[in-house]
């Protein structure tokens, strides 16, 4: 106790000290933590707001006051189309956080000489009418402020003209096709799929591309895809990431060739590895502690929690390496220990969506040195 | 070295020395850099803190070709490391499919470069933070962690900027 208060007086003094003899550099980062200081009214419609798991946030431009009704209405219906485009993406649908921030314009005629809050146009590229483009700064900042753990963001614009842009924000329009678009952009952003669709006049690649579903090896035993060759729709077709030979994508058609199209099972499979790369296979642990303790006679209960779900997910149990539980997210154990032990949860992807995972994204094993008293 | 550092210097020395651990560097709260880019010259624009401890997302998947983004601490020790997409490509959207049918052809994306744009990067907060490294990386990065296969090609300081 002695050494505890002598050490807490030491620092004390020392941060006194320091403080009146340490000049404070003006263009020191605050080291007090900022409040978010949000103008927007920001609504989690689905999810969690710590941070944990993939977080997405939905704003408007173009919409004013009187059309927040028709915002919200998209965004809900948006959020409805994301999580039912594919059977499996409802069962993943426990990664998402899904975010409204209402961002109110003065207009919503786009055209007019009164800028809407993110100064969204049509035909940004000049020549590309249905591309849409707006203030990707003002956007992120704004963003940034009022749901600062966002990981992707789209903006609704209120048009009913079909349009919309992918990239580090991404957009769409009221047209009831142009939802089609942030499935397709989301597919690049976060599964790092490619086009699979061919245009005339282009080259195909000396390199293998980094994309999942995109190969110049069309070669099927040694294909990136070789593990779905059984898959009835999968196969090696000629044509992808913009050229008609000399490329092969592993459907014949798909959600990255034709918007509004299925995944199919090797897209799938990518998107699914992403999530769990980026969010991993489990959001929190009980006990928290790697090695925990309890006395002899009674029971620690241990739990996971999933990043995904047990509809997709599996925990099994082990006790010194021996199967105690299969299939649960919580485990009591051992009143009849009478010496420490270690348990051990094993949490696997069930879904069925992932083949290959040779990073070992989709699995974790989490240990408990536990001592008994 | 100041008087002022000195005396810093001394003190840190004695605490450690006296409570006998060194003086954990703990994260308290979520560093929010906001980078403006010029054709491929990236400047900070602003930055802040918010209290939560927000999970960073390591951007493991973005592709060979995404920007490497490296958060260091006073004598340019990495911190930690994350990917992110090209903030300067912008694509245009595929027709939809109704349209394409219509008008009797596939549609490309229309891809666009932008040569002037922001990007909102996320870390965790320490106290010792200073500096962002965009990285390049000499091949298929398969191990984010292998320092000596990666080099800055531009440093920017969060106290200086």
């Amino acid at each position: 106790m002695k050494g505890i208060i002598l050490n807490l007086l030491v620092c004390t003094f020392s941060a006194l000290f320091l403080a009146s003899c340490v000049e404070v550099d003006s263009t020191d980062p605050d080291p007090t933590p900022t409040p978010t200081t949000s103008q927007y009214n920001v609504e989690t419609i689905s999810g969690r707001t710590d941070g944990k798991g993939l977080d997405l946030v939905i704003a408007g431009d173009a919409f004013t006051e009187r059309d927040l009704g028709s915002f919200k209405t998209a965004v809900k219906e948006f959020a409805e189309y994301l999580s039912n485009y594919e059977p499996m993406l409802a069962k993943q649908s426990k990664a998402w956080n899904i975010h409204r921030v209402d961002v109110i314009s003065d207009t919503s005629d786009l055209d007019s000489s009164t800028d809407t809050a993110f100064e969204s146009f049509y035909n940004c590229d000049g020549h590309t009418r249905r591309m849409i483009c707006l203030d990707e700064s003002k956007v992120q900042v704004e963003m940034a402020k009022a749901v600062p753990q966002y990981d992707f963001i789209i903006v609704i614009v209120n048009s009913t003209e079909y349009g919309g842009a992918g990239g580090v924000v991404a957009t769409f329009s009221m047209n009831s096709y142009a939802k089609e678009i942030a499935i397709h952009e989301l597919g690049h952003l976060l599964a790092n799929l490619g086009d699979e669709y061919s245009v005339g006049g282009q080259s195909a690649p000396y390199s293998e591309p980094d994309y999942p579903n995109i190969t110049i090896n069309n070669n099927p035993t040694t294909v990136k895809w070789r593990h779905w060759l059984n898959d009835p729709y999968v196969d090696l077709y000629e044509g992808g990431m913009y050229t008609e030979t000399g490329v092969w994508r592993p459907t014949n058609d798909s959600f990255m060739r034709t918007l509004g199209q299925p995944f199919y099972p090797v897209n799938l499979e990518a998107w699914s590895l992403a999530l769990y790369s980026e969010i991993g296979t489990y959001y929190s642990k009980m006990p928290r502690s790697s090695s925990p303790s309890h006395r002899a006679g009674t029971e620690l209960e241990f739990s996971v929690e999933l990043s995904l779900g047990s509809q997709v997910q599996r925990v099994n149990w082990y006790v010194n390496e021996v199967l105690y539980q299969e299939n649960s997210t919580s485990f009591r154990c051992c009143s009849t220990a009478t010496g420490d032990y270690q348990v051990r949860a094993e949490v696997s992807d069930i879904s069925g969506a992932i083949v290959s995972d040779p990073n070992n994204y989709s699995s974790s094993s989490i240990a408990w040195n536990v001592s008994v008293n | 070295m100041d008087k002022n550092n000195t005396l810093r210097a001394f003190l840190i020395v004695v605490m450690i020395c006296v409570n006998g651990v060194a003086l954990a560097k703990e994260r308290t709260g979520t560093l929010m850099v906001h980078l403006s880019y010029n054709e491929g010259n990236y400047t900070i624009v602003d930055r802040w803190v918010v209290s939560d401890n927000f999970p960073i997302k390591s951007g493991n998947l973005a592709g060979n070709d995404a920007l490497i983004f490296q958060l260091t601490d006073d004598m340019d020790r990495e911190i930690t490391r994350i990917k992110v997409k090209d903030p300067s490509i912008v694509r245009g959207p595929p027709l939809s499919d109704e349209e394409a049918v219509l008008m009797g052809f596939d549609s490309p994306h229309n891809i666009v470069v932008r040569k002037q744009g922001a990007l909102i990067l996320r870390f965790p907060f320490y106290d010792n933070i200073r500096y962002i490294n965009l990285l390049t990386v000499n091949d298929n990065e398969a191990d984010n962690s292998s320092a000596s296969r990666s080099r800055s090609i531009q440093k920017m300081d969060l106290f200086d900027y």
